[in-house]
């Protein structure tokens, strides 16, 4: 069993496959080696946090190995399990944070996860409602805007 | 993280060209009008925004005349430690502001076309890392779905 501390503190013990799913957290444990059970401390994710993540490392303890990376291969947001979806299903502030764990944990199957459901929320949307779904203020200038409008105008709906 | 700052395939020279004679349909932009001369055009623009994109990234890390070159560009590229930018404070973005670039990107890259160019009009920030050279891998990505661009010879 692998011992890790959240920025707030809070104890998690967790099986040593549920740990290696963090790039991070293994680097760390071939580091300090078997013997050593001190906890882990990880000060970049509150303990609420780090509870949804073990959620989901849980969840997909026994996937098989991913495959290696096909840069060729189309890139796509559509591709969401049906039980990752309802894990993501949570308030935006959870979410970014999940995202910005998964990043220093380096969970690259968490993170795109969290980055695919932020894109599906993009998706389809105008310009006014995305900066209304994430709280986004405009600062552009009127000449900036008009600007930026000409240059897009090449991919607009018609 | 999946390495976003790929550099460029290389373009096939006939391309646009093929574009301009045959009618081809692309599926995956849905809910735009089909027709020839607005796709030539939507598909010179994409292609013209890569170039962009990549000149800027080859101005800044020198253009690499092999396959062997490229491969180092795309290491030194991803290497976090050189990454300069981490450094700045961020613009607020709501929800966006405390997500650093790397991951914005990221989320830029599952977009289709449309998507991205919302995105472009949305905040100076958005605006300003797409036509960062690190977003030449999502304009990249675009190009290779839509089959403007093959892979490297050799």
């Amino acid at each position: 069993m692998v011992k890790i501390t959240s920025s707030d503190n809070q104890e998690f013990t967790i099986s040593k496959e549920i740990a290696n799913q963090s790039v991070l957290i293994k680097n760390m444990l071939e580091d300090v080696g078997e013997s050593d059970d001190q906890p882990i401390p990880l000060p970049n994710v509150s303990g609420a946090i780090l509870q949804k993540v073990i959620e989901y490392a849980t969840m997909h303890k026994d996937d098989p190995p991913p495959a290696p990376e096909d840069e060729t291969k189309l890139k796509t947001s559509e591709d969401i399990e049906e039980r990752d979806k309802e894990f993501m299903q949570l308030d935006q502030g959870t979410m970014f944070e999940i995202i910005l764990a998964a990043n220093y944990l380096d969970m690259k199957n968490l993170l795109d996860l969290g980055c695919k459901t932020v894109a599906n929320m993009i998706k389809g949307k105008s310009v006014e409602e995305v900066r209304k779904l994430f709280n986004i203020v405009n600062d552009f200038t009127p000449e900036e805007e008009e600007q930026i409008r000409k240059e897009n105008e090449w991919c607009e709906d018609r | 993280m999946n390495p976003l700052m790929l550099p460029p395939l290389q373009v096939k020279a006939d391309t646009i060209q093929k574009w301009q004679q045959r009618k081809v349909e692309i599926p995956q932009l849905r809910g735009l009008n089909k027709s020839l001369p607005y796709f030539t055009q939507l598909q010179t623009k994409l292609l013209s925004r890569m170039h962009r994109n990549c000149q800027a990234y080859y101005t800044h890390q020198g253009a690499p005349n092999s396959p062997q070159e490229i491969l180092q560009v795309f290491i030194s590229s991803t290497n976090p430690s050189d990454e300069s930018s981490s450094m700045k404070p961020l613009m607020t973005v709501g929800r966006f502001t405390n997500i650093p670039d790397d991951i914005l990107l990221h989320i830029f890259s599952f977009l289709d076309v449309p998507s991205i160019s919302k995105c472009d009009q949305v905040h100076s920030r958005f605006a300003s890392l797409l036509r960062d050279i690190r977003a030449s891998s999502a304009w990249r990505a675009l190009c290779i779905r839509d089959g403007l661009v093959g892979t490297l010879p050799g």
